[in-house]
């Protein structure tokens, strides 16, 4: 079983944080500041991170730097700065996930898994490169199979809402505008005002993002248009 | 409004219009009144008096027994045994001296034929002979020679010379320079007076060696070129010489005939006229004048013709009608006319009849009138007009309490108004006090001095025109009325206008705020300010512009020196106004530039000299001070926005506990159901807590400007269908149905599209929340010229008992009460949003009808 390292200066909050995980069937060690975390790392086995910014003696940025230099276990952020520079920070300095206080007890075991499975199995492991199997970061679509996946979990789509994953996929990094969408996968010459694609899209982000509000993969350009992030 | 009706514009000028009629009646009853004073005591004694009663009448007949007295005189004068008599002597001391009577005789020294005395006069009156009063020069000059005794003799030139001729006289001379000769010369030319040269030295002697004369001289009084000799003499001069009661009295002489000449005038014209007005059947006045001293009667009744019956005469004539009688003496004045002034009856007769001691007057006028005279048109006159004198009086009296109220009416509503207590001024009021004044007053004087000078000339020209006294036409003629009443219509007219602006002036405390005095007083005051301030700081231009004017007039004369002098003084004056100007120009540059916002912006001053470098330098501390007062405000900000960013991570580790604490607890397997729901309102709370904390960061830093915003074009229709595809699950929990209606063309504006999102996505989670079930939403995208502009209209769920502003204005205003849901924060923080980027968000509210636009300025690829 895997073991996770939760460190946060707030006693409750890291309790509360074991019982989740621990119903989830991973083992957990607790830290209460990054001096504490560092240690726990030295003596146990730990196969992922959970880790506070704001604590006391060394701060979660630095303690994610000092990590860093000799590791490359997943390192997940749990901070309450909720501002972009923050998720930015974090996120450049190593940090594989960044996850806002207060949080969804849902979402943050989702994004253990997510990150363990990428880590574990898909990170390292052999990728099935033919010719019909587009990928980004976790998301993975084998068209052959007509089958996608995201961190190596299926994901179930319609044929429309395939098709535009697809295509985004195939062209992941550049961004498509509704109208471009629409008459690629309906072939046909948009008419005027419609939600539909937006509709659809929504509808993929809600089955392949773990927050579909905080896209990881299939990203909303507002004013412009939608895209697949190339990671 | 209503019980104001007498402040009210119609009935001011109501009363106005009423008391102009007013002053026209009162004076038309003055007038009138005034014309017949005895109108007033036949009030008091409430009984008629007729005509024949009051003093006019016998007035009527002093007038004509003045004429007819007067006549009598000339007849006697002009007249022996009751013929025309050309060669009669006149004595002019008669004519002169009004109580002595024509005796046909030389009484007094100086007498003339009737018919010389006629002739001359005429003679003089048309300026056919010469005299002192037509300017005319003497051609036989008089010499005044004085003798020992100081009695006087006078001489013609021509006759003085004669004597010098012929040796009767000679000049007695002691000096060389005045001959003879000469003074004769001067005596000709009629220049020689008396003191010209003292003494006696030029006395006139008699040939036997005695001193006739001590001196003499030219006349130089009052004199008329004798055209006839006086009776008993060849000349005026003669009996001047002569006559001891004319001696020396030459000028008295003159005179004398002069006044003769006068009365003489009068009489004849008199005498001419003749006496047919007041003969028996042409009047009711009978006369009987009787001379007692000459035993002769005058009267134009034959029934009283005989001397002899005079006393059975007289008492005849008191028997019936109006009668005077007058004697020398007062005691013998009968009258039965009331107010007949005995003492006036009696002068007059003395002074007009022919004799002053012994005579009889008696006068009589029927007052059955048989015959249409005078007397009985004045009658008529007196009866019409005292008839309606009473009426008129009591119209007097009425119109003038009239007026008096209307007055104190007037005086009282003036300057108000029913709809409000305010003092109101007119145009007038506005003029200055004391020019007002003027101007009413001498429009008024104006008025008045052209209709009294055109009343004036009417009555004259009527007068002269009938013959009748001016005010007993005024009663009768409709032009002399129209002046009368006009004179009352313009006092009337101005003194309201005069009155009531100095009324309205008062109420209001302008007479003297507003007075020419006050304004002068004032402009001088200030004069006198600025003098004071300015001019000791303006006194180096004055040198300098004294100095160089001075070079200029220099260089009109043309010297070489002066003009180079004053081209020099030109030169400079240019080099001062091109640097002056330059200077003004960096000055401007500079507070152009800090006014632009470039608060840190320096005017360069080293180039700079005198006043404009001290501008320039206050201009820079202005800017400093700016510079500093934006730089604290920011950082007042940014500390503002730290703080509650902080404060929202202190309360967000709290809160993590307790979201994620109660999620625990709800997977505890309670059953009651009452822990259950206690759980979920735990929950619902503890979001909103989150939400609140999260958006009042965002809220802070966008009302404070602090956020970065990453600028891009974006098409405001794509995003639009994007927001929709987000929220169509959403709107179809609650069964709305949202109306798309987007432009063909793309709407792009030039925006961050990540703030953008923001501010679509509050708008329609504000429509999600708070629209009625089942209703539909109207979503609205238009491309205008410049603008792109959305809006979103819902029906709202929830009566909307809150105006348009307090609904982005929730994060300062902590007065209205929460919603439930969501921080409440959303609208305001879109509206600051879309400010930041220079668009335009509005909400309107209409009943239930909630409408968000936003208007975003349009890009024009």
């Amino acid at each position: 079983m895997y073991r996770i390292l939760v460190c946060d200066d707030d006693k409750q909050i890291v309790d509360a944080i074991e019982i989740y995980l621990t119903q989830e069937g991973y083992e957990v060690s607790k830290a209460y500041d990054g001096m504490e975390a560092l240690k726990k790392l030295q003596e146990e086995t730990i196969d992922l991170l959970v880790i506070d910014v704001m604590m006391p003696k060394l701060d979660g940025i630095r303690t994610t730097l000092k990590i860093r230099e000799q590791n490359n276990m997943p390192i997940i952020i749990l901070s309450a700065k909720s501002e972009d520079v923050d998720k930015i920070l974090g996120l450049n300095i190593g940090a594989d996930d960044y996850i806002t206080k207060p949080f969804n007890p849902l979402e943050l075991i989702a994004r253990v898994k997510s990150q363990l499975r990428r880590f574990t199995t898909l990170g390292s492991a052999v990728r099935t490169e033919g010719d019909h199997v587009y990928s980004t970061g976790g998301l993975s679509i084998n068209d052959d199979l007509k089958e996608v996946t995201v961190d190596g979990e299926q994901v179930r789509l319609t044929p429309i809402e395939y098709n535009i994953l697809l295509f985004l996929v195939k062209n992941q990094g550049r961004v498509f505008s509704i109208e471009q969408i629409y008459e690629t996968i309906w072939n046909e010459e948009a008419l005027g005002a419609d939600n539909t694609v937006a509709v659809h899209i929504r509808h993929i982000r809600e089955k392949i993002e773990i927050n579909p509000k905080e896209p990881r993969y299939l990203k909303v350009v507002w004013g412009v248009g939608y895209k697949v992030e190339k990671l | 409004m209503k019980g104001k009706w007498y402040k009210s514009r119609p009935w001011k000028w109501t009363l106005i219009g009423m008391s102009h009629i007013f002053s026209v009646i009162l004076i038309i009853s003055l007038v009138w009144v005034m014309n017949c004073p005895e109108a007033i005591q036949r009030m008091l004694e409430s009984r008629t008096i007729n005509y024949e009663e009051t003093n006019a009448i016998s007035q009527q007949m002093l007038t004509d027994t003045m004429h007819i007295l007067g006549y009598i005189e000339a007849e006697n004068r002009f007249e022996t045994d009751g013929k025309y008599d050309g060669d009669k002597i006149i004595d002019i001391t008669e004519l002169t001296v009004g109580d002595r009577m024509t005796s046909g005789e030389n009484v007094y020294g100086i007498a003339y034929r009737l018919d010389d005395l006629i002739s001359w006069e005429e003679a003089f009156r048309e300026d056919r002979i010469n005299s002192s009063s037509s300017g005319g020069v003497m051609k036989d000059p008089i010499v005044v020679c004085e003798k020992k005794d100081h009695t006087y003799e006078y001489y013609y030139f021509s006759e003085f010379k004669k004597k010098i001729d012929d040796g009767e006289f000679r000049f007695v001379m002691e000096t060389e320079d005045m001959t003879s000769f000469d003074i004769l010369n001067q005596l000709k030319n009629g220049n020689w007076y008396e003191g010209s040269y003292s003494g006696n030295r030029y006395a006139v002697m008699e040939k036997e060696g005695e001193i006739r004369y001590v001196n003499c001289w030219n006349y130089d009084g009052y004199w008329i070129e004798e055209m006839f000799a006086p009776e008993g003499a060849n000349s005026l001069l003669d009996i001047v010489n002569e006559d001891s009661r004319w001696n020396g009295r030459l000028e008295s002489a003159y005179n004398a005939v002069q006044t003769a000449f006068d009365t003489l005038a009068s009489e004849k014209t008199q005498y001419e006229n003749g006496l047919e007005e007041y003969e028996e059947g042409n009047t009711n006045l009978t006369y009987l004048y009787a001379d007692k001293e000459n035993k002769k009667l005058y009267t134009n009744c034959e029934e009283y013709g005989e001397y002899d019956d005079l006393e059975q005469s007289v008492s005849e004539m008191k028997k019936a009608g109006q009668y005077i009688l007058v004697k020398p003496t007062l005691k013998g004045f009968e009258s039965n006319i009331d107010g007949a002034g005995s003492q006036a009856w009696k002068s007059h007769v003395e002074a007009y009849g022919t004799v002053s001691k012994d005579f009889l007057y008696a006068a009589k006028v029927d007052t059955t009138y048989p015959i249409h005279d005078s007397y009985e048109s004045a009658a008529d006159l007196y009866n019409a007009a005292a008839d309606k004198a009473g009426t008129f009086c009591m119209l007097g009296i009425i119109s003038l309490i009239g007026l008096l109220i209307a007055i104190v009416w007037l005086t009282i509503v003036a300057g108000r108004v029913p709809e409000d207590k305010e003092v109101h001024l007119n145009r007038f009021d506005d003029v200055k006090t004391e020019i007002a004044a003027a101007l009413v007053i001498g429009l008024w004087i104006g008025c008045v001095a052209i209709l009294g000078f055109s009343l004036d000339s009417i009555s004259m020209g009527l007068t002269y025109d009938t013959g009748y006294a001016s005010s007993e036409l005024a009663l009768n003629h409709p032009a002399l009325w129209a002046c009368v009443c006009g004179m009352a219509v313009a006092s009337c007219g101005w003194f309201l206008v005069g009155w009531l602006s100095l009324v309205r002036r008062i109420k209001a405390r302008t007479v003297w705020k507003n007075s020419a005095l006050r304004w002068l007083m004032i402009r001088l005051h200030r004069g006198w300010n600025w003098a004071v301030t300015y001019i000791p700081s303006m006194w180096k231009l004055c040198i300098a512009l004294g100095v160089f004017l001075i070079t200029q007039w220099l260089m009109a004369s043309g010297e070489w020196v002066l003009v180079m002098s004053g081209l020099a003084a030109e030169a400079v004056v240019v080099l001062y106004i091109i640097r002056q100007e330059c200077g003004k120009k960096q000055i401007l540059k500079g507070v152009k530039r800090i006014a632009e916002g470039e608060v840190d912006y320096k005017i360069p001053v080293e180039k700079l000299k005198g006043e404009e470098r001290e501008i320039a330098e206050y201009i820079n501390k202005i800017g400093e001070g700016l510079d500093a007062a934006v730089e604290a405000s920011l950082k007042n900000e940014r500390l503002k926005t730290d703080l509650i960013t902080n404060v929202s991570h202190d309360i967000k580790t709290p809160l993590t506990s307790i979201i994620n604490y109660i999620d625990l607890l709800k997977r505890e397997n309670f059953t009651d159901p009452k822990v259950l729901g206690y759980l979920d309102v735990l929950e619902s709370k503890a979001q909103r807590l989150k939400t609140l904390t999260e958006d009042v960061v965002e809220a802070s830093k966008v009302s404070s400007g602090n956020v970065n915003l990453q600028y891009m074009d974006i098409d405001l229709a794509e995003m639009i269908q994007q927001t929709s595809g987000e929220f169509s699950e959403k709107f179809e929990k609650r069964r709305l149905k949202e109306v798309l209606s987007l432009p063909e063309e793309p709407a792009i504006i030039c925006a961050d599209g990540q703030r953008m999102w923001r501010v679509i996505e509050n708008i329609y989670n504000n429509a999600a929340k708070y629209a009625m079930e089942g209703t539909r939403i109207y979503a609205d995208l238009k491309v205008e010229e410049k603008t792109v502009a959305f809006s979103l209209k819902n029906i709202s769920e929830q009566p909307l008992n809150i105006s348009a502003d307090e609904l982005t204005e929730r994060f300062i205003r902590g007065d209205i009460s929460r919603s439930t849901e969501g921080s409440g924060l959303g609208l305001s923080i879109a509206k600051n949003i879309t400010e930041l980027m220079h668009g335009d968000f509005e909400i309107y509210l209409d009943g239930d009808l909630f409408r968000v636009t936003i208007t975003m300025p349009r890009v024009i690829k």
